[in-house]
C-alpha cells in the first residue's frame, strides 16, 4: 500500500474529513477515527499502530472490521459487537517500515488471538501451579511481596523498548523509591552502543546510511536479520542493491554464522568465533599501510595499533582468507560511498573491542556524517543489563522479555525472587496480564530512525479479555502502596511545543495520532569524538575452545522465525520452515558436515549440547556453510539455548555472552525432521 | 504475450534484493486464510504454504554462497495443470491468471501431480483455526473446505477490489494500484507486480532486465513469474 492509497483507505473508509487544517499532507483525508462501535458491518476501517515483536518499532497500519464474539459481562454471556483485526501492513508514512513489514510483525495479529492467552491475573499456588485469580488477589499479592521487600530489593526487568509504557514505569518506579528499570542483558544493544560511545562518543546506536553505500562491510551485525531494526535496514539494502540507475551496492559480511545477511552478502566472511576483532584490525591496517589512508582522525592509540599490526598474524587469527580481507579493504578504499557496520548479534567477550575497532574503520573513510556513511544515533538509548552479581532482588517485575531471552544468571535471580509479570512466563508467581500490543494505545520510540520519530497511536479494539494495561496496573499497585506516581505526559503532548502549524496540542496530538506517528527529518549533524581511551589495543586470540573436554563452540542466535524466541508459539511462525533446513515447528542444532561425519549425524539425529554451564538436546541439521567446529541453536525451539551459557558478559558491557565451548554426543535417536521442501531431505550435504 | 485488452497480470521478483526473509510466507497466510497444519499432517506431506523460499547452496564452504527464491504459482499460460482437470475447475482467465474454481474442484488432484512447480495445496480435510484465531480471517477469501485443491492466486481479491476502486473513481488502473500481500510487505522491496501488457510498468521493466529468467523454463509452461538473478 502507498501513501495515497493509505490515506485514501482510511479516508474513504471512515467517510469524515478533518476540515481546517493547516494545509499539511494528508490534512483533507486522513478522517477522524470511527469509535469501535460504530464500524459498519462489511467495511474495513485500517488503524495506524506501532509494531511490539522487537525493539525496532515499526509504524503499521492495521485492518480491522466489524465482527461478534460472546462477551461476559457482569456474569452474562452477552453477543456482542467488536472490531477484529484482519491483517497488519507497514505504514507507508513511517520512515522506519516505510510501508513494509516482517513475517514476525505479521504475525502479531495471532498474539492478539492466541488460543492459550491468559484471560486474567492469576496467582501461583503452594503447588507450584499458576491458578485463575481475582484482580484484587493478584494486586493483593503483588503487593504483598513488594511491601516485604526493601527498595533496593524490588528489580524491574523489562525490554530495551522506549515509548509511553516505558515512561510510565519510570515514573511509578521513581514514584515508589525503585532502581530505575534493567534489561536481562540480552537484546539491549549494549555492546553497539558501548562501541559507539568509543568510536564516535555518541549514545544510541549509530544510524548506517547503507542504501546510499556502494560498498558495504558488516562486521557481526547481521542486520537483515535479528539486528537492531531489520525492515528497516532490509529497505534500505534494497535500495543499495538495485534501487539507484547503474549503482549496484555490494556487501560483504564477516561472522561465525551463515546469518541472514550472510546469505544476501556478495561475499561472506566466516570468521572464527570470536575473530570479528582480529578481522576489524586487519582491515584497519590494510586501509593505513596497502591504500595510503590517513588516520589522522583514529584514536593515537588505535592509529598505533594499525600501523604496527602484523595483518598477515590478524587475519590468520580471524579465520578469514587472507586474500578475503585484502579484497574488503581494497573495495572500502577505492569505493565512493564506503561504510562499516559493527555489530554483535553474536555477542562474544570481545565484541565491544571488535564493533567498536569495527566503527572506528569509518572515521579512517571519512564517511561519518556522510550520504553513504554513519549517522549519529536518532535518540540515546539509556537501558543497562542488571547487575546479577550485586542485585539480590526479592520481587521483581518482569516485562516484555520472552523466557527463551532469559540468561540462566538472570533465571537464578527469578527463582529467588516472587516474579510479576506482565505477559505470560514460566518464572511468573503473579501474572498480571497486559493488553495485547494491538488492544494498548501505545506510543513507541524506534531503536533507531533516520530522524526524530514517535511511532503509535491510540487503541481501537477492545480487550477481548479481563486484561488491563500495565499502566493502569502499576498506578494501582502504587496506590496499594501508599505511593504516588508521577502521570507521564501524554505521547506527542511533550513534544507539541516544537512544533509549526499547529493551533494547539490538542490539533496536533489528533493529527499525530491519525498518520500514526510523529516523525522529523534531524536537523544537525553531530560530529564524531572517539575515545582515546578505547579498546585499541592489538587483538587477544580469539576465543577457540582450547579445554579438550570441550572442543567446539556453541553459539546462540536470533532467528528469522523466532527472534528472541518470544514469536515461537504464533502458529504462522512455528510452521514457518527455517531458512537453511527448512525444518517446521522447530530449530535445528546446526553442525557442520566434518563434525556430523565424526560422529556418523544425519539431519534429524538427535544430539546432545554440553556445555560447563548445562546440556540440551535438538535434532541436527548437518549446514553445508557451518563454520567447522561451531555450532549453533536459535533461540525459542524446544531446546533451550540458553542454558548453556555461562554468567559471563562482553568486556566492557553487560551483555550476556552468546557463545561458550562445548561437545556434542549421539543420543541414539532420531527425531521426525519435517522439513518443507525436499531440496535436501534425500541428500547428505557434501564437503569438498 | 499477445497483446490483450484485459491487464495481463504479471510478477517479477529481483533475487539480489530478496534477503529470505519469508516475510511473504507469513503475509500470504494472513491474507489468503491459509490453513494451519499440525505437525502430524505436516509429517505426510500436507503442509501448505502459497508461497515457499526455495533455497539453493552453491559451492562449498568457505566459499560457499546461498540462492533464495521464492517460488509460488507461476500462473503459466501454458499451465500443465489445466489440461488435467476432468471437471475443468482450474483454467486461464482473460488475465492470464490461472484460476481455481473451489466449488467445481472435486479432488481427483491430477492438478497436482501434473504441476512441475509443486505449488498445489490439497486439503485433506476442513481446515481447523483454533478459537478466537478464526477472527484474524480475510472476509474477503473463502475458506477452501477439504476434499478441495488450493493455491496462490496473486491475491484475486486484491486485483478485484483495485478495479472496482479505479472504476469508482472513474479512472484507468494505474501501475502499482494492485499489490498481492507479498509484494506489499516484502522488506527487500524485491517483488513487483502489474501489467506485462504495459511496456512501461515496473514488471514489465524489470522482467525486460537482462537478469530476468523464468522457471523451469525450459518446460515450454510460460511462467508469468520472472526471476532476476543474482549478481552484478
Amino acid at each position: 500500500m502507498d501513501r495515497r492509497n493509505f490515506f485514501k483507505l482510511v479516508g474513504t473508509a471512515s467517510g469524515g474529513a478533518v476540515a481546517g487544517a493547516c494545509g499539511r499532507e494528508g490534512d483533507a483525508i486522513i478522517p477522524l477515527l470511527v469509535p469501535e462501535e460504530q464500524i459498519v458491518p462489511g467495511v474495513e476501517e485500517w488503524r495506524p499502530s506501532v509494531c511490539r515483536q522487537c525493539p525496532a518499532g515499526c509504524g503499521t497500519i492495521v485492518r480491522v472490521m466489524r465482527a461478534e464474539r460472546i462477551l461476559e459481562i457482569d456474569g452474562e454471556k452477552v453477543r456482542k459487537p467488536i472490531a477484529a483485526v484482519k491483517k497488519i501492513e507497514g505504514n507507508p508514512l513511517d520512515p522506519v517500515s516505510g510501508g513494509r513489514i516482517c513475517g514476525r510483525g505479521q504475525a502479531a495479529v495471532q498474539r492478539l488471538y492466541h488460543p492459550d492467552r491468559p484471560r486474567g491475573p492469576k496467582i501461583r499456588n503452594a503447588a507450584g501451579v499458576l491458578e485463575d485469580a481475582s484482580w484484587d488477589a493478584a494486586l493483593d499479592r503483588a503487593s504483598e511481596a513488594l511491601r516485604a521487600a526493601s527498595a533496593q530489593q524490588v528489580l524491574y526487568l523489562a525490554a530495551a523498548v522506549s515509548g509511553s509504557r516505558s515512561a510510565a514505569v519510570s515514573s511509578f518506579l521513581e514514584g515508589c523509591g525503585y532502581a530505575p528499570a534493567r534489561t536481562a542483558g540480552t537484546f539491549d544493544f549494549e555492546v553497539e552502543r558501548a562501541a559507539a560511545q568509543y568510536a564516535f562518543g555518541w549514545n544510541g546506536i549509530p544510524l548506517y546510511e547503507i542504501q546510499d553505500a556502494d560498498f558495504v562491510l558488516s562486521i557481526g551485525a547481521d542486520f537483515l536479520g535479528g539486528w537492531v531494526s531489520p525492515v528497516f535496514y532490509s529497505r534500505r539494502f534494497g535500495h543499495m542493491r538495485r534501487g539507484r540507475e547503474s549503482i549496484r551496492g555490494a556487501l560483504f559480511h564477516a561472522e561465525a554464522r551463515f546469518s541472514q545477511t550472510a546469505w544476501a552478502a556478495d561475499r561472506w566472511l566466516p570468521a572464527a568465533p570470536g575473530g570479528e576483532h582480529a578481522l576489524a584490525l586487519a582491515v584497519g591496517a590494510l586501509l593505513l599501510q596497502r591504500h595510503g589512508k590517513d588516520a589522522a582522525s583514529l584514536p593515537p592509540a588505535l592509529a598505533a595499533t594499525l600501523r604496527e599490526a602484523d595483518i598477515a598474524a590478524l587475519c590468520m587469527q580471524s579465520g578469514v582468507r587472507q586474500s578475503w580481507v585484502e579484497e574488503a579493504a581494497g573495495r572500502l578504499a577505492s569505493a565512493a560511498a564506503p561504510v562499516v557496520i559493527g555489530g554483535a548479534s553474536i555477542v562474544r567477550r570481545n565484541s565491544v573491542a571488535a564493533a567498536a575497532v569495527a566503527n572506528a574503520l569509518n572515521l579512517i573513510l571519512g564517511n561519518v556524517g556522510r550520504a553513504g556513511g554513519v549517522k549519529a544515533p536518532s535518540r540515546p538509548l539509556d537501558t543497562a543489563a542488571v547487575d546479577t552479581g550485586a542485585a539480590r532482588p526479592t520481587a521483581v517485575f518482569l516485562d516484555g522479555i520472552a523466557d527463551a531471552a532469559v540468561p540462566l544468571r538472570v533465571r537464578a535471580l527469578l527463582d529467588a525472587a516472587t516474579v510479576i509479570a506482565f505477559q505470560p512466563s514460566a518464572h511468573a508467581d503473579v501474572l498480571l496480564p497486559d493488553h495485547d500490543a494491538l488492544e494498548a494505545g501505545r506510543v513507541v520510540s524506534p531503536i533507531t530512525a533516520p530522524g526524530y520519530a514517535l511511532t503509535g497511536g491510540p487503541s481501537f479494539v477492545r480487550p477481548l479479555y479481563d486484561t488491563r494495561a500495565s499502566e493502569d496496573v502499576l498506578s494501582a499497585i502504587a496506590k496499594r502502596l501508599g505511593k504516588s506516581a508521577a502521570v507521564p505526559p501524554a505521547p506527542y503532548e511533550e513534544i507539541f511545543a516544537a512544533q509549526d502549524g499547529f493551533a494547539d496540542t490538542r490539533e496536533f496530538v489528533s493529527y499525530a495520532e491519525r498518520q500514526g506517528g510523529w516523525w522529523q527529518e534531524r536537523s544537525a549533524e553531530i560530529s564524531a569524538a572517539p575515545d582515546p581511551e578505547g579498546p585499541w589495543g592489538s587483538a587477544a586470540a580469539p576465543g577457540a575452545p582450547a579445554a579438550s573436554a570441550y572442543p567446539l563452540t556453541f553459539q546462540a542466535f536470533s532467528s528469522v522465525q523466532y527472534g528472541d524466541g518470544g514469536g515461537a508459539d504464533l502458529p504462522w511462525l512455528r510452521q514457518l520452515p527455517d531458512p537453511a533446513s527448512s525444518l517446521m515447528f522447530d530449530l535445528p542444532l546446526e553442525i557442520d558436515p566434518d563434525a556430523a561425519a565424526a560422529l556418523g549425524v544425519r539431519n534429524g539425529d538427535r544430539l546432545k549440547v554440553i556445555s560447563a554451564a548445562g546440556s540440551v538436546e535438538a535434532p541436527a541439521y548437518v549446514n553445508p556453510a557451518a563454520v567447522p567446529g561451531v555450532v549453533s541453536l536459535g533461540l525459542g525451539g524446544t531446546a533451550d539455548a540458553l542454558a548453556l551459557l555461562p554468567p559471563e558478559s562482553a568486556e566492557g558491557a553487560g551483555a550476556q555472552i552468546f557463545s561458550c565451548p562445548a561437545r556434542v554426543e549421539r543420543v541414539g535417536r532420531s527425531d521426525r525432521f519435517l522439513q518443507f521442501t525436499r531440496i535436501d531431505r534425500d541428500e547428505e550435504p557434501a564437503r569438498s | 504475450m499477445t497483446e490483450k485488452k484485459h491487464p495481463q497480470w504479471a510478477m517479477a521478483i529481483d533475487l539480489d534484493r530478496c534477503t529470505g526473509c519469508e516475510g511473504c510466507v507469513v503475509a500470504c497466510h494472513a491474507e489468503n486464510n491459509v490453513p494451519l497444519t499440525s505437525p502430524d499432517e505436516a509429517e505426510r506431506g500436507r503442509m501448505k504454504h502459497w508461497i515457499r523460499i526455495d533455497r539453493y547452496y552453491e559451492g562449498t564452504f568457505p566459499d560457499i554462497r546461498v540462492k533464495y527464491r521464492p517460488v509460488m504459482c507461476q500462473q503459466c499460460d501454458d499451465a500443465p495443470c489445466e489440461p488435467v482437470c476432468p471437471v475443468y475447475a482450474t483454467y486461464q482467465n482473460e488475465e492470464g491468471l490461472n484460476v481455481q474454481v473451489y466449488n467445481r474442484c472435486v479432488g481427483t488432484r491430477y492438478c497436482a501431480n501434473n504441476c512441475p512447480y509443486t505449488v498445489r495445496y490439497f486439503n485433506y480435510e476442513d481446515p481447523f483455526w483454533p478459537e478466537p484465531l478464526e477472527l484474524q480471517h480475510n472476509p474477503d477469501v473463502s475458506i477452501r473446505p477439504g476434499g478441495v485443491m488450493e493455491k496462490c492466486t496473486f491475491c484475486l481479491q486484491r486485483i478485484q477490489r483495485g478495479k472496482l476502486e479505479s472504476k469508482e473513481e472513474n479512472r484507468e488502473l494505474a501501475d502499482g494500484d494492485i499489490q498481492p500481500a507479498c509484494v506489499q510487505g516484502c522488506p527487500a522491496e524485491a517483488m513487483a507486480f502489474g501489467d506485462i501488457a504495459d511496456p512501461e510498468s515496473k514488471v514489465s521493466r524489470w522482467a525486460g532486465s537482462g537478469r530476468s529468467t523464468q522457471l523451469l523454463d525450459e518446460l515450454g509452461t510460460k511462467p508469468r513469474v520472472f526471476y532476476l538473478e543474482k549478481g552484478a
